[in-house]
């Protein structure tokens, strides 16, 4: 049995050392549950989209798809879609060949 | 003076929904308040069991329902505190027998000799959650700091909001202290920040409601515990009281010996 004198005191120690407790483990599994279960999406379906966002700006620009990222993002009771599409310039193009789906 | 209905409610079972109710209904009537609590879990009850008054049943909902008997016939009277009410649910029916209508009918009929009507909510989000939101003034929704009880907690704030009820209020059962220091558990910062929600009340976790479950008597009927001082600081949140939120940290023995050599006055 530990007493909650020794509990702070374990709490303190972690947090020095930045350990990470299944606490932490528990908010950013809800965080993307909930995230899911308000949107009703599943990451199938954001993959889905992800790809679709990504032929459709490539028909106008060069994509860099690797670095490409379409993620939801809960701002308590909003839900935001954020995507993060990286082009690729002219001169990068020219050292590196093109990847962009056509 | 009309009476307040309120729904208590979580979504996932086992969270402590029923505990709420006996505990804030009977705290309040202990303060004088004139409360009735309607067990809506019809062919599961517990409420009863929870307040000690199994023995006692006679008629329930579902009887009021089809005017088999009269409000007043299904009312059970608890004698430990001046004016609490249970209304049993029915032990032998389904969910069906009750519709919301009967339910804000019911709820008309008792705003005007009462201050407060509690609805204790099934689980899940079917039949009887509806008929117990359907009357409500205020939603409280009882959560614990676990991964599912909060993601259960979300799906019914949204649908509260969707039904018009809300904005509905928080109350976080079952903090582990210790656990919370130690990173273990979610923390009730945590659990607020996720669910964007006003918080009425923190309850520690406390064996002492298990051993007040097994008398049939609520926890905050007995002044010495942390856990009853919880629920009485909801209840008197409840009443519009500014109350600040209490610590849960446990009392350290030297703590314990400042109290006891003061005559037990906590103050």
């Amino acid at each position: 049995m530990t007493s909650p004198w020794s509990a702070s005191w374990q709490g303190t120690v972690d947090k020095v050392l930045g350990r990470k407790h299944s606490a932490a483990n528990a908010k950013s599994r809800i965080r993307t549950l909930l995230v899911y279960d308000r949107t009703d999406l599943n990451p199938t379906i954001m993959e889905k989209m992800k790809d679709d966002i990504i032929a459709v700006i490539g028909k106008y620009a060069a994509v860099d798809v690797d670095r490409a990222a379409v993620r939801m993002v809960l701002d308590h009771h909003t839900q935001r879609l954020t995507a993060e599409i990286p082009l690729r310039t002219v001169t990068e193009r020219a050292k590196r060949p093109d990847t962009t789906p056509a | 003076m009309a009476a307040k209905v309120i729904t208590v409610t979580s979504g996932k079972g086992g969270v402590g929904k029923t505990t709420t109710v006996a505990n804030l209904a009977a705290a309040l009537a202990a303060e004088g308040q004139r409360v009735v609590c309607i067990d809506l879990d019809i062919g599961l009850r517990n409420l009863d069991v929870v307040l000690g008054l199994e023995n006692r049943i006679v008629y329930d909902l579902v009887h009021v329902v089809e005017g088999s008997c009269r409000l007043r016939q299904a009312m059970i009277k608890d004698k430990r505190v001046p004016e609490l009410y249970l209304i049993p649910a029915a032990q032998t029916r389904d969910k069906s027998a009750v519709t919301p209508e009967d339910m804000v009918r019911i709820c008309n009929q008792l705003r005007a000799d009462f201050d407060f009507v509690f609805l204790d909510c099934p689980a899940g989000i079917e039949a009887g959650f509806r008929n117990a939101l359907a009357p409500s003034d205020l939603v409280l929704v009882v959560t614990n700091p676990e991964v599912a009880a909060v993601r259960d907690a979300d799906r019914i704030i949204g649908l509260v909001e969707a039904e018009q009820k809300g904005p509905a209020q928080l109350i976080l059962n079952r903090v582990r202290y210790a656990m919370v220091e130690r990173g273990e558990m979610l923390s009730t910062e945590d659990v607020l920040d996720i669910l964007a929600i006003e918080l009425i009340g923190v309850v520690p976790e406390d064996a002492a409601v298990i051993t007040a479950g097994n008398l049939g008597s609520p926890a905050s009927l007995d002044k010495e515990l942390l856990v009853g001082q919880a629920y009485r600081d909801i209840a008197a949140r409840l009443l519009g009281r500014d109350v600040p939120f209490l610590s849960l940290k446990p009392k350290t023995w030297l703590e314990k010996l400042g109290t006891f050599l003061n005559g037990g006055n906590t103050q």
